[in-house]
């Protein structure tokens, strides 16, 4: 009954803000009728009208203060005192034009940081797969221990699991190995070099994204001699068919070939950035056809899998295992590792999670510092504005009308940052996500959107209560008599003010200094990342990826070609040397097993073998790739038997311990091809393959003539013998593509860029952090000054020294900052464990890091100390005195 | 301006209000004229009192109001009793005639 009650009346008061205008009128109406009738009755009694109007009017008294007493009643006031307030919000922030200024901007800062933080959080970690019920997608990797490799499968594993396990409604997989397939578009202006997925028929279905437009691939297209047929990226076909929705059904000729468009992938699912971010946009999937013999090529399906509803992720986990248990034993040629089945969202984005937890805590943190350094400002003006408060409670003004009005302030404030912040916000987020730079899946799709203004929405709150409560509380409990009195100085009440105060420089010290803290543990990790030994020269040196635009006859013809080609960049002004190979490293590499001669099958305890495939000669030259014995790849190489091999020194230690490998014989096991007999001419150093924080595995190096990557080494700078290479290659063969040129440094770009972009954004904010903290010290200070003047001048003149007085303030300020300092310290040892798997060669308890961060950190509170000293060491004791 | 005037007492004004609506709807106007007649010109009710009791009555759930037209063929609102406004008709005057009663003991001569 009561409820219900109570909400007739919201629902009215509701309706009523609806139709204040209505509300308004019909108050007007009702009293004007009664003057009316009034004034009518009046005339009745003899009145003249004149007479009879004025005495109604009279007789009814002030009719605003009725008018305005029903509509308070009535709650159509209700959101005419909230637009009052608002408005009389706006004069005060008008009336303190540096004050908002500063408030605005510091919000700003703080919430669109926040915003954009989330933007990429959301899009990285929260948002589902844009793809249907993605919460039954599993990612299905092979994991090989020691090796941060994404875990393929072979495909007799694939069609194996498709018939034998009950947990999946389908499977599906893309070549891990795509991208070493060349494909050159023709017959539509230049020649263009394309990237392409291969899929299993399966993938989009088992993933749930059907094209945007036409249609998925058919049965016979994934048959070995099925019709061609390919599905556009959205990218590739906006870009270069200018979103032509007629492509569907055309044809385009790609490797001389001709290839019917089936259909367009929508643009919510990005092949790239979800599945291989960082690397070049796919442009186009094609089906993996059916090739005899394909499913015991070795391990290059990248397998995913659509879970039956009810069934969990264990479950298949379990299912799996003892599946390939049986299968391990019926098939040991396979050489399986296992299979590890995670949610698919866990495997895209997961590995980022504490990444961007850490960065979402700094920005919460900097926003949180903003709110204690303006919760601080606010409360140094409420010394001022208590006479106010207090007239205004004398006037008998409700105490909740008063902390409604300094919250709306503190809203209005947080609201206006909110807005500049947005814009701010926005830039950023776009620009991580169309900046190429960073090897993080999803965040191409990072947008300020409506999750993301509901999220600024909710922290512009958040801060407006947060900075805005311990201000509005305190003035709000002006008492009347204060109004006669001088407002609160010396009072037990000025008092705890300046405590709180304090406080709140404390914990803004503490913040900031364990946000220095965290941030100087992650620039140390960067930069002894850097540091690592490569075991190559990335500098001065580049790499082309190329794909000549013609067939070969056999393979004489091109070797010859290569050799070639090789002869003829090496001999352009500034290049030092040049060579081919099939991958670089810090890229997909070939693992293969590889056993001694006279062996039967590989040592147990051997990992697999990195197998790089060298192109040319002087390539141990050209990459910066010391040589610790025997002799570099020379032509006759190419094809030898047994074939020359070259192996780093961590295999030359596993196969061969203590002894001089050169000269040594083993078996290299690829299947499906045969053995190969194999022959050691060189060691060389080892090199990081798959991750610059993972020490160098076992590898060797093969020579033949041929490779997608030319790599050149210049002695003079890079660019410079850019266009001299371009233009030889496109002499030598003309058509072939020369645009994709890489500096090697670029390839350690990219395996850090995630640590150097979370390196980076928590430098800013640490940078931001301490500068809030700084303006926050200084502005308590300078405050505590201004309304010391008084005692200053007395000390002064009962004959303190100026040093005496400075040191007085010093003081006051830096043993706030110690403790802040000490606590920091503290806050960041205990949060130590969240920062552990982000560092790299630094301990999270390292002393220079810590040590550093807090002399930087009191450095500047010195300065933020030092001003408001001079100043009270410049007061003049007379003008202080005359000042009461 | 009237001749003779009574203070009315802190929430007599919401029972006379409720009484008055007993006979029929009336909007503002007719209510003050009649408590006004009724009391013999005693209780004069001033509008700045009226209506934002009106109001408050109105908000509490004790009179419906609604758009009507007068005897002179104008727009005017009708304010009618609501049965919670009969409810608390009933107990403002059993409580009225409490407090009556108890004054009148208090100034019995002793």
């Amino acid at each position: 009954m009561f409820f219900m009650k109570k909400l007739s009346s919201i629902l009215h008061r509701l309706r009523s803000l609806g139709q204040r205008r209505t509300a308004k009128q019909e108050i007007d109406e009702e009293l004007r009728f009664h003057i009316e009738q009034r004034t009518a009755e009046n005339i009745a009694a003899g009145m003249t009208p004149e007479d009879a109007a004025r005495e109604a009017r009279k007789r009814f008294g002030n009719v605003q203060s009725v008018r305005e007493e029903c509509r308070e009643t009535r709650g159509a006031g209700f959101g005419e005192a909230t637009l009052q307030d608002i408005r009389f919000g706006l004069r005060m922030l008008r009336k303190n034009p540096g004050f908002t200024a500063v408030a605005v901007l510091t919000l700003a800062l703080g919430i669109g940081a926040n915003t954009a933080i989330f933007s990429l959080l959301n899009a990285i970690l929260l948002r589902p797969l844009p793809l249907r019920e993605p919460e039954r997608l599993v990612w299905i990797s092979n994991p090989i221990p020691g090796y941060g490799l994404p875990g393929l499968t072979r495909r007799s594993n694939l069609l194996d699991w498709r018939e034998l396990t009950h947990s999946f409604e389908s499977l599906g997989a893309y070549i891990g190995f795509a991208d070493r397939i060349s494909y050159t578009l023709t017959g539509r202006g230049e020649p263009k070099r394309l990237e392409g997925a291969l899929v299993t028929g399966s993938f989009l279905a088992t993933l749930g994204a059907a094209p945007g437009l036409g249609r998925g691939f058919l049965a016979e297209e994934c048959q070995r001699n099925g019709p061609l047929a390919i599905i556009l990226t959205d990218r590739f076909w906006r870009g270069q068919f200018q979103a032509d929705a007629g492509i569907v059904g055309k044809y385009l000729t790609i490797n001389n070939k001709s290839w019917t468009v089936v259909g367009v992938l929508p643009p919510s699912f990005d092949f790239s950035s979800t599945f291989i971010p960082g690397a070049r946009s796919v442009d186009f999937l094609c089906p993996l056809r059916d090739v005899p013999g394909y499913e015991n090529w070795g391990n290059m399906m990248a397998v995913v899998g659509r879970l039956k509803s009810g069934v969990t992720v264990a479950a298949a986990q379990a299912e799996l295992d003892v599946l390939n248990a049986q299968l391990q034993k019926a098939h040991p040629e396979r050489g399986m590792f296992g299979s590890q089945v995670m949610a698919l969202r866990e495997r895209i984005g997961g590995s980022f999670r504490r990444q961007f937890l850490v960065l979402a805590g700094a920005a919460a943190t900097v926003l949180l510092i903003a709110c204690a350094n303006l919760s601080n400002l606010l409360l140094a003006r409420a010394v001022a504005r208590r006479k106010e408060m207090a007239v205004r409670v004398a006037l008998g003004a409700d105490r909740r009308r008063l902390i409604r009005q300094l919250l709306i302030e503190s809203l209005l404030l947080s609201g206006l940052g909110a807005l500049l912040g947005l814009p701010v916000a926005y830039l950023a987020t776009n620009a991580f996500a169309q900046s190429q730079a960073f090897s993080i899946p999803l965040l191409q799709s990072a947008r300020v959107d409506l999750p993301a203004l509901s999220f600024t929405l909710l922290v512009a709150v958040a801060a407006a209560l947060i900075f805005g409560m311990a201000p509005a509380l305190q003035l709000s409990q002006a008492t009347p008599e204060e109004g006669l009195r001088d407002a609160g100085r010396g009072t037990s009440s000025g008092r705890s003010r300046l405590r709180l105060r304090r406080g709140l420089i404390v914990s803004e010290v503490a913040m900031t200094c364990a946000l220095l803290i965290a941030a100087g543990l992650l620039m140390r990790s960067f930069s002894r990342l850097l540091e690592v030994h490569l075991g190559f020269r990335p500098a001065q040196a580049a790499a082309w990826r190329i794909a000549p635009n013609r067939a070969f006859a056999n393979h004489q013809e091109e070797s010859a070609f290569y050799r070639e080609l090789l002869d003829r960049v090496r001999a352009l002004p500034g290049v030092e040397s040049a060579t081919l190979g099939a991958t670089l490293p810090l890229e997909l590499n070939d693992i293969v097993r590889v056993h001694l001669v006279g062996a039967p099958s590989p040592p147990a305890n051997m990992p697999g073998i990195f197998l790089r495939e060298v192109g040319g000669i002087d390539y141990f030259k050209t990459m910066g790739i010391p040589l610790r014995s025997g002799r570099d790849f020379g032509s006759h190489d190419a094809g030898s038997s047994p074939k020359a091999i070259v192996v780093n020194e961590s295999l030359a230690r596993t196969m061969w311990p203590g002894r001089d490998a050169v000269g040594q014989a083993l078996v290299l096991e690829a299947p499906p091809d045969p053995p190969v007999d194999c022959r050691v001419i060189a060691v060389v150093g080892d090199v990081r393959q798959s991750a610059l924080e993972q020490a160098a595995g076992p590898e060797m190096y093969m020579m033949d003539w041929g490779g997608r990557e030319l790599i050149v080494r210049t002695s003079q700078a890079l660019q410079a013998t850019v266009p001299a290479v371009r233009a030889a290659l496109r002499e030598f063969n003309p058509g072939m593509a020369t645009d994709e040129f890489k500096p090697l440094e670029q390839i350690i770009d990219r395996v850090t860029s995630p640590r150097r972009l979370v390196a980076r954004l928590l430098a800013l904010f640490s940078t931001l952090a301490l500068l809030l903290a700084a303006v926050g010290i200084y502005g308590v200070l300078a405050g505590s000054v201004n309304q010391r003047t008084h005692e200053i001048g007395i000390r002064l003149a009962l004959g303190s020294t100026r040093g005496a007085v400075m040191r007085l303030v010093l003081k006051e300020g830096m043993s706030l900052a110690f403790v802040g300092c000490f606590i920091g310290v503290l806050g960041a040892l205990a949060l130590n464990r969240a920062m552990q798997g982000l560092l790299f060669g630094v301990s999270p308890s390292d002393p220079l890091t810590i040590g550093l961060s807090a002399l930087l950190l009191l450095g500047v509170a010195t300065v933020a100390c030092w001003l408001p000293a001079r100043r009270a060491a410049r007061v003049d004791p007379m003008v202080a005195l005359r000042h009461e | 301006m009237p001749t003779t005037k009574a203070e009315l007492l802190q929430g007599t004004l919401d029972l006379l209000i409720l009484k008055t609506l007993t006979v029929e709807p009336m909007h503002g106007y007719t209510i003050a004229q009649r408590i006004q007649q009724r009391s013999d010109d005693v209780l004069v009710v001033e509008e700045g009192s009226l209506y934002p009791c009106l109001y408050r009555m109105e908000e509490k759930g004790w009179l419906a109001a609604a758009w009507g037209k007068s005897d002179n063929n104008r727009r005017a609102k009708f304010y009618s009793l609501t049965r919670a406004g009969r409810k608390q008709l009933e107990e403002e005057t059993a409580i009225w005639e409490r407090v009556c009663r108890a004054i009148t003991l208090v100034l019995q001569p002793a």
